[in-house]
């Protein structure tokens, strides 16, 4: 009685851990890329030229577990806003630093599929915080997308 | 809308001048302080140069200004505020220039609250599972790089605007789903495959879309499997 309760268990327990094998996502491994875009320039509230990158060749299947945009931001720069796009059409927007290098990790991709066109720019805000004769915002970014698979 | 382009910065960089300030007080043509926004002055100012200042397009702008950190004592111009204006539409909804379409804009203040299952069109989760499928049969389980951007994009034509960050995550939870589902079906043939290795012959016949979706079950934000067989 007491081996085929026992036995029963060891049953149960390995059905149990084959259905979790088919219900639960597994991701055996991760990798990332990294793309650099061109000088974004925009003033008087204008947008900046978009600066499109591809991921590449990626696993067909991947998520995205984060973004990280590195800024490196002109002097005398005034404040702008970012637009990183995703391949999906998802369009994250922050306002971007206006001094020195500043990394900055965003949530807002995770899960989607890092593969595609991404593209990037920035719509200067239409005031000046230095004195320049214009609102100018002059800023390039280093994208990097880590994503499991 | 006209867009007004100012090269007078290009040309103060050819000579040498990049950051040309004023002194304390002095105020450039042009420029007025945002404090001045409301006065009779400035609105008959941007009246002329044919700013509607009771259009939302106006106010979703001054709104955005204040919300980026301008204040009363900083500068603006006209022609600032005016391609502004451009990226919103006459509800003054912020529209995505490369797409024309709104409801697609997210921020660090929206959250997560959009990645929710939601009921998208089967000519588009048909699409998807074409895609997918595509990609482990003829290019061994990698993508090119080319993307599902237009499969995204049909989609977000055919929704409301307010549905659109919800269909787009669902339709890449199914992505997930139809993938995963393959994967265990090339594995019953050939456990030691992965990404990159050629798919071994027959091991996707009779896989379709229904069959996988007849599979899945949603689970909060995403989709699970009830049971795959996919005995040969």
């Amino acid at each position: 009685m007491k081996t085929m309760t026992k036995r029963t268990l060891t049953a149960v327990m390995a059905c149990i851990m084959v259905c979790m094998m088919f219900s639960m996502q597994v991701f055996a491994a991760s990798s990332y890329f990294s793309k650099s875009t061109t000088k974004l320039n925009a003033f008087s509230g204008g947008k900046s030229n978009e600066s499109t990158f591809t991921s590449g060749s990626v696993p067909e299947g991947a998520s995205i577990t984060s973004v990280k945009i590195a800024y490196r931001v002109s002097s005398g720069t005034d404040p702008y806003r970012v637009y990183l796009v995703s391949p999906k059409g998802t369009v994250y927007s922050a306002s971007g630093p206006t001094s020195s290098t500043t990394d900055y990790n965003i949530s807002a991709f995770n899960g989607e599929d890092p593969d595609g066109t991404w593209k990037a720019y920035i719509i200067n805000s239409g005031y000046t915080t230095h004195g320049n004769i214009y609102p100018v915002s002059t800023v390039t970014l280093s994208v990097t997308v880590n994503y499991e698979y | 809308m006209t867009n007004i382009t100012n090269n007078s910065y290009l040309i103060q960089s050819m000579f040498g001048r990049t950051n040309t300030t004023w002194g304390t007080g002095s105020t450039l043509p042009g420029m007025f302080k945002f404090s001045q926004l409301n006065s009779s002055s400035i609105q008959s100012q941007l009246k002329a140069a044919g700013i509607d200042t009771n259009s939302k397009q106006y106010k979703s702008v001054i709104q955005q200004m204040t919300k980026d950190g301008c204040t009363g004592s900083m500068f603006t111009c006209i022609q600032a505020i005016k391609n502004l204006m451009k990226n919103y539409n006459s509800r003054g909804e912020w529209v995505d220039s490369s797409t024309g379409l709104t409801g697609l804009l997210v921020t660090d203040e929206t959250g997560d609250s959009y990645k929710k299952i939601i009921d998208v069109p089967e000519s588009s989760r048909d699409k998807m599972f074409e895609y997918v499928k595509n990609n482990y049969l003829n290019k061994n389980g990698m993508t090119d790089g080319t993307g599902k951007t237009e499969i995204y994009i049909d989609m977000y034509k055919q929704m409301k605007k307010d549905d659109r960050l919800s269909a787009g995550w669902t339709l890449g939870e199914y992505r997930k789903a139809y993938s995963q589902a393959i994967v265990v079906a090339i594995k019953a043939v050939d456990p030691t495959w992965e990404n990159g290795k050629a798919v071994p012959a027959g091991a996707l016949d009779g896989i379709t879309r229904e069959s996988i979706e007849n599979t899945l079950m949603q689970k909060g934000n995403t989709f699970e499997s009830k049971s795959i067989d996919y005995s040969v």
